[in-house]
C-alpha cells in the first residue's frame, strides 16, 4: 500500500496525539504497588441465639418411667409429682416353697413318707403342679420281679395312683431299678397328718410276695398348683425397698413445706386367707443421709388386707391406705430434704390364728403391694437453693478472634415465686472460670390474684451482659456449667401456692460476637 | 434515523441485564483473519492465513478493583472490603471472558475457502448481592431485624473449540459458515439462588430459607460449609475430544457496495454444551431455624451441648449427580466500515451476547486511520450494557507477511484499578 505524501503530515499528527492520550489516561496507576498491599483489618460482629427454652412444670418433671416420676394434673390444673417405687409381688411359692429334691426310703412294702408342711399347716387338700417322682428298687434276687406301686391317697379323676413295674434280672444280681420319671401334674393329695402311704406289691416268677433289700421313692420339684386348708401363722416377707425423690436432688439449702404430701401404699390380694400388715420400717431419708421414722396410727394399728373366701377363688382383692398429714407426721419429714421413702412391709397369715376358717392359695394367687409418694405442688418456698451441672463444650476456634462478646438474656417467669439465677463455668478439673451473669440474673415472680392464689403471667425482662476477650478465652475452656437457682415465694405471698402444670419460665440467651479479622 | 429511535436505542443498550462478548474494537482493523471471528464471511482475502492470538474481557457494574484498595497510613495499599461496599449496587454482576486462539488456518481452494483452527475459551458471569458484602465482612450483628439476601448467582463455562469454517463469494456477497466441536472442562451454573438470611431481633434467631440449585462440572465439590472446594483451572485440555461434548455453528454474509462500503450480518455460537464428567446437582429448599438450644432437653440427659453443630446445619444442601446442558451466549453482529478516504475509514457495529433475558448489547462508533503502510490506527466510542462512554484504541502494524495488532475497547483507566469495563485483543497474523 502506497502513503500519499500530502497527508503524512497528518499522520504524524495524529500518531503523536494518541500517543500522548493514552500515555495521560493510562498514567495514573496504583498497578506498580500492588505488590505490597495489605489487607484492611476488619471488625465482624456475628449474632447468634444461644439458648432459647420454657421450662414448664411439664418439661422440668415429665412422665420419666426411668426415674420413676410421673406428673398428674387435676381438672384445676394443679400439679402432683408421682414417685413410684418398685411393685412387691409374691405368689404361692412365698407360701409353699418349692422343694427342689426329696429322696425317702420305702422302708417296707407299707410305708408313710412324711409330707414337707409347716407343724402349724393344715392341708386338707393340695393338687400337685409340676412334680415328679422316680422309684427304685434293688432287686436281691436272680429272677424278674413285678412290682405293682399305690398311693392310695393321691387321686386323679377318681382314680388312685398306681404303677406295675418289671424289675428284670440280667444275669447279675443285685438288680438296681430306677423307673422313669412320673408325671404327678394335677395329682390331687389328700393329706393325712401330713404323710403319704405308698405301697408295693413285688412278686418273683413263682408268685411269692418279696420285699426289696433297698426300696425308695424320689419326688423332683415338690409345687402345689392348688392348696386348700389352714396355713398357719406364717410370716411373709414383701421385701423392704425405696421410693427415690428425685427431684429434690438437686436441693441444696432452704426451705420447702409441701401442704399435703402422701405416701400412699396399694395392696392387691388374691391369696385366700387372712393376712395383716406388719410395718417394720418407715422411714424418709434426706440427702444428708438421716433417716426418720414416720409415725402414724396406720403403723400401729396395722391394715388387714381384703382377701378372697373360698367362693370367691379368682377374684383380687384391693386395699388401699395412705400415710396422710391426717394420720402421720408426713408434713413435717417433708419439710426436710427429701431423698428416698424406704419401707419395710411383712405380712401375718392368720393375726388371729383361727383354724376354722379354710383358706386356699393356687397357682394364680398373689400379693401385690406398690407405694407411692404424691406430692400435690402446694405449698410455700423460702430461699430455696437448686443446683445442677450439666456438660458444655464451649471449645469454639472461633472465639480465638472475639473481642468482645454481649450477652442478652430474654426471661418470663410465671411462677408466683421470685426467682434468681446464676451459672458458674468450670473446666473439666473443676476449677472456676468466671460467672455468668455479673450479678445473680433476677426474675421477679407473676403476681398472684389474690382471691384464686394463681399467677396472673408476666412479661418478659432483658438484660445485657458483657465479656471482654479476655473473659472469652477464659471461659472456652468451659466443660462444665454449674446451674445454680434461688426460689422464694415469700415476696409473692405468704399463703402456700400451687403451681398449675401450665406455669413456665420462658429463658433466652443471645449473643453478639465482636472478632477482628 | 428519528431522535426517539436513538434513544430507545441507546436505553435498550444501558439497561438490558449484563452478558458479555468479545471487544468489537478489532472488527473496524483491515486485513487480518481474525475480523473472521466476528463473521465467518469476512475471511475472504488471501490464498493462506495462518494466526493466532488471545483476548480478555472484564465487566462489572459494581465497584472496581480499586474501590477495594484505599491508601495506608504510610502510602502503601490497603485491601478494604468495606471500602468497596459503599460503591456497590444492592445486586453486582461481574463478568469475565478470556479466549485463547491457539491457531487458526484458512485457505483459499478453487470453489471456497477452508478454515481450521481451535481456542480455548472461558466465559464466566457472577452477580452477588451487597447483602452478601455485608455479611461477608461485617457479619450478621449490624444486621439485627433484617433480612440478609445471600444468594449468588453464577453462570461460568470453560471449554474448547475445535472448527471447521467454509467461506464462498458470490461477486459482492460473501457467505461463510463455521462448525464447531465443543468439549467443556468445567461449568458452574446456579438455577434458584435465593439464601436469605434472617436475624431475628429477639435474642437473634436465625432463619435461612433457601431455594438453591446449583450444577457443577468437574469444578466444584461440596462436604459441608466449612469444607468445599472451588476449582476453576486456566487453559486446560481436560476431556478434550473425549467428554462434555457439543457442537455450535457460526453463520455469516457479508456485502461490499463498491470500493468503499462493506456491510457485515452473523450469528455465532449457535449450540450448546452437554456436561457429563462428574455432573453433580447441589440443591436446598427448605426454611431451616435456629432459636437457640432448649436446654429442657439436656436438664435430665448426659448429652453434651454444642451449638456450632447446630449452626452449621442451617444449611442443608443435598447432592446428586444428573447431567446438564448449557447453551453458549449467541452473539449477534451487524456492523459495516465506510472509507472515506485513504486516511480514513469510518465504520459502527451493534452486538448483542446473550441468552434469554440475560443479554448485553453494545453500539459502537470507529474512525481508523492509515497512518503508514506498516502502521495504522483506530478510535472507538461504544455505549455498553452499563457503561455509556467507552473510548477504545486499536493499532495494527504489517512487517511483510506478518500483522499484528492490539485493540481495546475501552482505554480508560486501563492499566489502572479503576476500570469497570476492560478488554484487550492481540494477535498475529501471516498472511500470503
Amino acid at each position: 500500500m502506497k502513503i500519499l505524501h500530502s497527508i503524512k503530515w497528518q499522520s504524524h499528527l495524529l500518531l503523536t496525539t494518541l500517543m500522548i492520550i493514552a500515555f495521560s489516561i493510562t498514567n495514573c496507576s496504583k498497578v506498580d504497588q500492588i505488590n505490597s498491599i495489605d489487607r484492611e483489618e476488619q471488625e465482624v460482629e456475628i449474632a447468634i441465639p444461644l439458648i432459647n427454652t420454657q421450662f414448664s412444670v411439664n418439661d422440668l418433671i415429665n412422665d420419666d418411667t426411668a426415674n420413676n416420676v410421673s406428673l398428674t394434673v387435676d381438672d384445676q390444673d394443679r400439679v402432683t409429682l408421682v414417685y413410684k417405687g418398685d411393685v412387691v409381688r409374691q405368689d404361692v411359692t412365698a407360701v409353699f416353697p418349692p422343694v427342689p429334691f426329696l429322696p425317702t426310703p420305702l422302708l417296707d412294702s407299707v410305708y408313710d413318707v412324711p409330707v414337707p408342711f409347716a407343724s402349724d399347716q393344715r392341708v386338707d387338700r393340695a393338687i400337685f403342679g409340676e412334680t415328679e417322682m422316680v422309684f427304685r428298687f434293688n432287686s436281691q434276687f436272680a429272677e424278674d420281679v413285678n412290682v405293682k406301686l399305690t398311693i392310695p391317697q393321691l387321686t386323679k379323676d377318681g382314680q388312685i395312683f398306681e404303677k406295675d413295674f418289671l424289675v428284670a434280672y440280667e444275669g447279675t444280681s443285685p438288680v438296681d431299678f430306677f423307673s422313669d420319671s412320673i408325671s404327678i401334674l394335677g395329682w390331687t393329695l389328700i393329706d393325712d397328718d401330713k404323710k403319704i402311704r405308698v405301697e408295693y406289691d413285688a412278686r418273683t416268677v413263682d408268685g411269692e410276695r418279696q420285699t426289696f433289700q433297698i426300696a425308695a421313692i424320689f419326688f423332683f420339684n415338690i409345687a402345689f398348683d392348688y392348696v386348700e386348708g389352714y396355713f398357719g401363722s406364717e410370716i411373709f416377707d414383701i421385701n423392704g425397698d425405696f421410693v427415690a425423690i428425685g427431684v429434690l436432688d438437686t436441693w441444696r439449702s432452704g426451705g420447702l413445706a409441701f401442704e399435703d404430701p402422701k405416701v400412699k401404699v396399694l395392696v392387691e390380694n388374691s391369696f385366700g386367707f387372712p393376712v395383716r400388715s406388719i410395718f417394720n420400717t418407715m422411714q424418709v431419708v434426706t440427702t444428708t443421709g438421716e433417716m426418720l421414722d414416720m409415725e402414724s396410727e396406720v403403723i400401729d394399728n396395722n391394715v388387714d388386707f381384703a382377701y378372697p373366701r373360698l367362693d370367691e377363688m379368682g377374684e383380687v382383692k384391693i386395699t388401699e391406705f395412705s400415710f396422710t398429714k391426717e394420720n402421720s407426721n408426713i408434713v413435717d419429714l417433708f419439710k426436710e430434704k427429701v431423698r428416698r421413702v424406704t419401707y419395710d412391709i411383712d405380712a401375718g397369715a392368720n393375726p388371729d390364728m383361727d383354724e376354722t376358717i379354710t383358706g386356699f392359695v393356687n397357682e394364680e394367687s398373689y400379693f401385690l403391694v406398690s407405694v407411692d409418694v404424691e406430692l400435690p405442688l402446694n405449698g410455700s418456698v423460702n430461699n430455696l437453693v437448686l443446683q445442677d451441672t450439666i456438660d458444655v463444650d464451649l471449645e469454639i476456634d472461633e472465639l480465638d478472634d472475639a473481642n468482645s462478646a454481649e450477652f442478652k438474656t430474654v426471661i418470663a417467669n410465671d411462677f408466683p415465686a421470685d426467682i434468681t439465677i446464676q451459672g458458674y463455668f468450670y473446666t473439666a478439673d473443676g476449677i472456676l472460670l468466671d460467672s455468668l451473669f455479673q450479678d445473680r440474673l433476677f426474675m421477679p415472680g407473676a403476681p398472684v390474684d389474690a382471691t384464686t392464689g394463681l399467677s396472673n403471667g408476666s412479661e418478659e425482662v432483658a438484660t445485657f451482659e458483657s465479656f471482654s476477650s479476655a473473659q472469652l478465652q477464659n471461659i472456652k475452656k468451659t466443660k462444665k456449667m454449674l446451674i445454680n437457682v434461688k426460689i422464694n415465694t415469700g415476696q409473692v405471698s405468704q399463703d402456700p401456692l400451687w403451681i398449675l402444670n401450665d406455669y413456665g419460665i420462658k429463658f433466652k440467651v443471645g449473643a453478639k460476637v465482636k472478632s477482628t479479622l | 434515523m428519528k431522535r426517539s429511535k436513538i434513544i430507545s436505542i441507546v436505553v435498550f443498550i444501558l439497561f438490558t441485564k449484563m452478558a458479555i462478548g468479545q471487544n468489537i474494537n478489532y472488527f473496524f482493523i483491515d486485513d487480518i483473519y481474525q475480523r473472521s471471528y466476528f463473521n465467518p464471511a469476512l475471511n475472504d482475502e488471501g490464498k493462506i492465513s495462518i494466526s493466532s492470538g488471545l483476548g480478555a474481557d472484564f465487566i462489572t457494574n459494581g465497584p472496581s478493583i480499586n474501590d477495594f484498595i484505599i491508601d495506608g497510613p504510610t502510602g502503601n495499599l490497603i485491601l478494604s472490603p468495606a471500602n468497596a461496599i459503599a460503591s456497590m449496587n444492592d445486586v453486582n454482576d461481574l463478568y469475565g471472558y478470556s479466549s485463547v486462539n491457539t491457531f487458526d488456518a484458512s485457505v483459499n481452494l478453487p470453489f471456497f475457502r477452508v478454515s481450521i483452527g481451535h481456542a480455548w475459551k472461558a466465559n464466566g458471569w457472577m452477580s452477588y448481592t451487597k447483602d452478601l458484602a455485608n455479611f461477608v465482612t461485617f457479619g450478621n450483628g449490624p444486621f439485627v431485624g433484617e433480612t440478609l439476601n445471600l444468594g449468588p448467582q453464577i453462570d461460568y463455562i470453560n471449554y474448547n473449540e475445535l472448527y471447521l469454517g467454509i467461506q464462498k463469494s458470490f461477486g459482492p456477497l460473501s457467505i461463510g459458515v463455521r462448525a464447531k466441536r465443543l468439549n467443556g472442562v468445567e461449568a458452574i451454573k446456579t438455577e434458584n439462588s435465593t439464601i436469605d438470611l434472617t436475624t431475628s431481633s429477639d435474642i437473634y434467631q436465625l432463619t435461612l430459607e433457601t431455594d438453591f440449585e446449583m450444577m457443577s462440572s468437574n469444578a466444584f465439590n461440596y462436604t459441608d460449609i466449612d469444607d468445599f472446594d472451588l476449582n476453576i483451572q486456566n487453559f486446560s485440555f481436560d476431556n478434550f475430544f473425549s467428554n462434555n461434548g457439543g457442537w455450535a455453528f457460526d453463520l455469516g454474509a457479508s456485502l461490499s457496495v463498491g470500493d468503499r462500503l462493506e456491510l457485515s450480518l452473523s450469528v455465532l455460537d449457535i449450540g450448546s454444551i452437554n456436561w457429563d464428567v462428574d455432573p453433580k446437582k447441589y440443591s436446598s429448599k427448605e426454611i431451616q431455624t435456629f432459636e437457640g438450644i432448649d436446654i429442657a432437653n439436656y436438664i435430665n440427659s448426659d448429652d453434651e451441648i454444642v451449638i456450632l453443630d447446630s449452626i452449621e446445619s442451617l444449611l442443608k444442601i443435598s447432592e446428586s449427580s444428573a447431567e446438564f446442558s448449557t447453551t453458549l451466549p449467541t452473539q449477534i453482529y451487524l456492523g459495516g466500515r465506510f472509507k472515506i478516504s485513504d486516511l480514513w475509514t469510518v465504520g459502527a457495529i451493534i452486538q448483542s451476547v446473550g441468552n434469554g433475558d440475560r443479554r448485553a448489547n453494545v453500539i459502537g462508533f470507529n474512525a481508523t486511520a492509515n497512518l503508514y503502510n506498516w502502521l495504522s490506527a483506530g478510535v472507538l466510542y461504544s455505549i455498553k450494557t452499563g457503561n455509556p462512554a467507552n473510548f477504545g484504541l486499536s493499532l495494527k502494524t504489517q512487517l511483510g507477511p506478518v500483522i499484528g495488532f492490539l485493540s481495546t475497547d475501552n482505554i480508560l483507566n486501563a492499566g489502572t484499578f479503576d476500570g469497570k469495563n476492560s478488554n484487550f485483543r492481540a494477535g498475529l497474523n501471516l498472511r500470503i
